[in-house]
């Protein structure tokens, strides 16, 4: 019960504000409806709700497709190098979205981008991809969110029995015909939750499509949501309003998601039999699956990384590289000790902040997942509406939650964790979820009737069988909470500040390069922590490898 | 004897009452505190030792400052080794957020913020009638003409200038000198190579599309529609657009933006064009300042020759009467601030947020 308070209650209070005409407590603020009418009904909030909408489930899809081809060629397939190659498919989360915009628009804007730039020279082509564009907007997204949908679909197919597959090879099925038939199905709800999630996330990100979209007029919810904030004087009860209407779309989602994993019992694939599953031989073929998978890493990490180390020791971006362009100032602020103290904050929220929600979403699924009924609806609903409330949007409900109570939580690192919390809850909640789907109930049972307590059935045989899934979670967490900054930026406190905030004040002070310096050493906290957790406890190699 | 050793009681009790005066006029009892005095004395005429007394016993400002990073962290460096009794802290955000989370904070009875600035002149103006900043005259008040203050309450930092600015390895020096007015942007020489800054993002990006629209009318928005402007959400993806040659010319550039690039050797320049465009940085004192004693002395040294020097070399073009600017841009031959300022209203120009947009949206936003 206190988790739902804490749930509903900053997103009550995004709904009460959108019903006023200033910030809950305003003593000259009343009631009004035309937030809403604005948001709902104006041509440029629908037009850009639509914007949404296409651009999520555009997105979405596409980061299956990518995402999902490249699990079944590192699961399924011979191709040479997988498992260094699996590894490697984490890297594209750990740059946020907006460095990664960041970096895209230093390679791909129209008349400096590096690559336009150089494609130039050698051709004579003014452009050759414009990255101000809705191309460029979901290519920007896709080669995020493929490496997460890849995450989730490479788990689920190390998962599926291999014994029904076997079945579908002895009656004939050649590789396509079992992928199509019989593993496609199996993995669907797997399919149908990151569709959702990937969904959600692009339909509340506003840093992409507001640098990238607002030059050729394309505006989603999020980037009118940005503008209603930035805008002077900012207008935070239609930002709130319009929040509103993705919580909609989100609980739309949710509806459809449910209908197709209905019947979660089909998609049960870890009952206790041992199985191990038929490797497809591509012979010749294995190098360019090989390449596929090295063109996404290049398109997705190589260069934009490169892109960030060859920014952050310039002066000021610019595709005219000369010698005296180029400075070690900009990683010498790294080492302030404001800035230490925001790589400590950011470790300990994202180290310890992330085990701890683990535990909560796990203990969370356990208790609620599967519950049949009203409440399963419920929690299905109510634990997707944070994520899908713009995180901007979040931020405002927890300050107009916590600032007056006489709790002490607002400016300290619990308010933090509260945001993150929430921002990742529809996350966090159905992975494991879906790890839990893939948990026999024999198995369970079969420990209850030898005497095992509810707990101890959880903890022997539930744990041992979801740990994959467990440090699967643990790491996506911890690199969304390293990362997160649109609602920590209305949070934070000198003693809390984190790495993202003070990327982002060196963004909005005009010092890009400075920025790119701190996002380089993100990227780099981030891959040493995760090989250190790998190293230590196997953490990457055990998702991967389940 | 009683009688002689009257007097001598009464001179003892005399000097006796007379000691807070006597060290008030002297500088505070705390030797420590002398070297601070000192600086005080002399460029805080009228700021009293018991100010520093004070503050040095609250011993924590907090400054919640915008996204004008490097100029407050050197005024603030500066501060410290001026006052070293006084630590300070600092948060730091774009403007909206910041100011949504001051407000929600000042109506909750949350004391957290003793600083506080802002680059919209309205919004102080209206928090000063509100009731939620608080009345104190630094001892540098007359050093500040009444349209770059509001007495008492607000003091501006400096004044966010917009000009025309351009690449210099895109733009010759022929076709600069159109950008030397403002309806200069209007020459159809810069179809397809100009960019805007959206009015959505607010302050010194809003202020120019107001002014514009009230001295040249809606005419001039349309001609400039006319040339298909880029759009550009924000200030600084536009000032490094500019600087990587992504864009040739911006029409309203943030001097802000670009100082901080010219001075690493980007190929841009900038005109300053009559009668000039520049809101207000302000700064203020909240009225519910938990270290109010800190808080004034923060806000002093902030206008005093040394801080404001600070503050302006990194942060922009001097609002204070008589000061020379700091800035390396200042000494160069083609720099000029504008001789006049376009008048304007405050709190219109807040009202109007609405209207103006609407009118960009209708020329350029949507004629696109």
């Amino acid at each position: 019960m206190l988790l739902l308070v804490v749930i509903l209650a900053p997103v009550a209070s995004v709904f009460y504000g959108s019903f006023r005409t200033g910030p809950p407590g305003s003593p000259d603020a009343g009631f009004t409806l035309q937030n809403w009418v604005t948001a709902y009904f104006s041509p440029s909030y629908v037009s850009a709700l639509i914007n949404t909408v296409w651009l999520g489930a555009t997105v979405a899809a596409l980061s299956l497709v990518v995402g999902g081809t490249i699990a079944w060629i590192i699961a399924r397939t011979d191709t040479p190098g997988r498992m260094q190659l699996a590894l490697l498919m984490i890297v594209p989360l750990m740059i946020s979205n907006l460095i990664t915009t960041l970096a895209w628009i230093a390679l791909a804007a129209p008349n400096a981008g590096f690559i336009n730039a150089y494609v130039r020279g050698w051709t004579g082509v003014r452009t050759i991809f414009n990255i101000y564009s809705f191309a460029g907007i979901v290519l920007v997204h896709v080669l995020h969110y493929a490496s997460f949908a890849f995450l989730a679909l490479f788990a689920a197919l190390k998962s599926v029995d291999a014994s029904l597959e076997e079945a579908s090879y002895m009656v004939g099925y050649g590789p396509v015909q079992t992928s199509a038939r019989m593993t496609l199905p199996l993995i669907a709800p797997t399919i149908a939750t990151t569709f959702l999630v990937i969904f959600v996330f692009v339909a509340e990100n506003f840093s992409v499509p507001t640098l990238l979209g607002t030059p050729v007029g394309f505006q989603t919810l999020p980037s009118l949501i940005y503008y209603n904030m930035a805008v002077t004087p900012s207008q935070p009860n239609l930002a709130a309003a319009s929040g509103t209407v993705l919580v909609w779309v989100a609980i739309i989602g949710t509806i459809l998601q449910r209908r197709f994993t209905r019947h979660s019992d089909r998609y049960v694939t870890v009952t206790g039999k041992g199985s191990r599953q038929r490797e497809v031989r591509l012979g010749q073929w294995r190098y360019a699956t090989f390449g596929l998978v090295a063109l996404y890493l290049l398109l997705a990490v190589a260069l934009p990384y490169l892109a960030l180390v060859i920014g952050s020791l310039l002066n000021f971006l610019t595709p005219n590289l000369r010698w005296s362009a180029f400075t070690l100032d900009n990683y010498r602020v790294l080492f302030t000790e404001d800035n230490l103290t925001a790589v400590t904050n950011s470790l300990l929220l994202a180290g310890g902040g992330g085990l701890a929600l683990t535990a909560i979403y796990v203990l969370m699924s356990f208790a609620l997942g599967r519950v049949r009924g009203a409440w399963g609806r419920v929690t299905d609903y109510v634990t997707i509406i944070p994520t899908a409330v713009p995180a901007l949007i979040l931020g405002v409900g927890l300050i107009w939650t916590f600032v007056g109570l006489p709790v002490p939580i607002y400016g300290t690192m619990a308010i933090l964790m509260i945001a993150y919390f929430l921002r990742n809850i529809g996350y966090g909640v159905r992975q494991a979820d879906n790890a839990f789907n893939q948990v026999s109930g024999d198995l369970v049972e079969a420990a209850r009737m030898t005497g095992a307590s509810r707990l101890r059935a959880f903890l022997d045989v539930s744990v041992p069988i979801i740990k994959p899934a467990i440090f699967s979670l643990w790491t996506m967490l911890f690199i969304f909470i390293f990362m997160e900054v649109s609602a920590t930026i209305l949070l934070y406190t000198p003693a809390t500040r984190t790495m993202p905030t003070v990327l982002w004040n060196y963004m909005g002070s005009g010092s890009q390069p400075r920025a790119f310096a701190i996002a380089v050493a993100q990227a780099n906290i981030i891959f040493i922590v995760l090989y250190l957790a790998e190293r230590w406890f196997k953490t990457l190699r055990t998702s991967l490898d389940k | 004897m009683l009688n002689m050793c009257k007097p001598i009681v009464a001179t003892l009790l005399g000097l006796l009452a007379a000691a807070p005066a006597f060290a008030q006029a002297n500088g505070p009892a705390d030797a420590r505190l002398a070297p601070s005095w000192a600086f005080m004395q002399q460029q805080m005429p009228g700021a009293p030792a018991s100010l520093l007394e004070a503050a040095c016993k609250e011993g924590t400002v907090m400054i919640y400052h915008g996204t004008w990073v490097d100029a407050q962290e050197a005024q603030i460096a500066a501060f410290q080794k001026r006052f070293p009794c006084v630590k300070v802290e600092k948060f730091s955000a774009d403007t909206g957020q910041r100011q949504e989370r001051w407000v929600s904070e000042t109506r909750a009875g949350r004391r957290i913020a003793d600083i506080i600035q802002d680059s919209d002149p309205g919004f102080l103006d209206k928090q000063a009638s509100a009731g939620t900043l608080l009345n104190y005259k630094i001892s540098n008040d007359s050093a500040f003409d009444d349209e770059v203050k509001k007495e008492g309450y607000w003091y501006a930092l400096r004044a966010a200038l917009v000009g025309i600015a351009w690449n210099t390895d895109l733009v010759s020096d022929d076709e600069a000198k159109l950008l030397s007015t403002w309806e200069g942007v209007t020459n159809p020489k810069w179809a397809g190579r100009a960019a805007v800054v959206d009015p959505s993002a607010g302050g010194v990006a809003y202020l120019p599309w107001y002014i514009w629209l009230n001295r040249f009318g809606p005419e001039f928005l349309q001609k400039m529609g006319a040339l298909k402007p880029r759009i550009v959400a924000a200030i600084v993806p536009a000032s490094a657009a500019l600087a990587s040659g992504d864009i040739a010319v911006i029409f309203n550039a943030s001097e802000t933006g670009l100082l901080p690039l010219y001075q690493k050797g980007a190929p841009i320049r900038w005109s300053l064009p009559e009668p000039g465009i520049g809101p207000m940085t302000g700064q203020a004192i909240a009225a519910t300042a938990p270290h109010p004693n800190a808080a004034k002395l923060y806000q002093e040294y902030a206008f005093t020759e040394e801080g404001y020097g600070i503050w302006q070399k990194l942060g922009g073009a001097p609002a204070k009467r008589g000061f020379k600017d700091q800035r390396p841009v200042a000494q160069e031959p083609w720099y000029k601030i504008p001789k006049t300022f376009a008048p304007y209203d405050r709190a219109d120009a807040s009202e109007k947020v609405k209207a103006v947009t609407e009118a960009y949206h209708k020329y350029i936003g949507n004629a696109r």
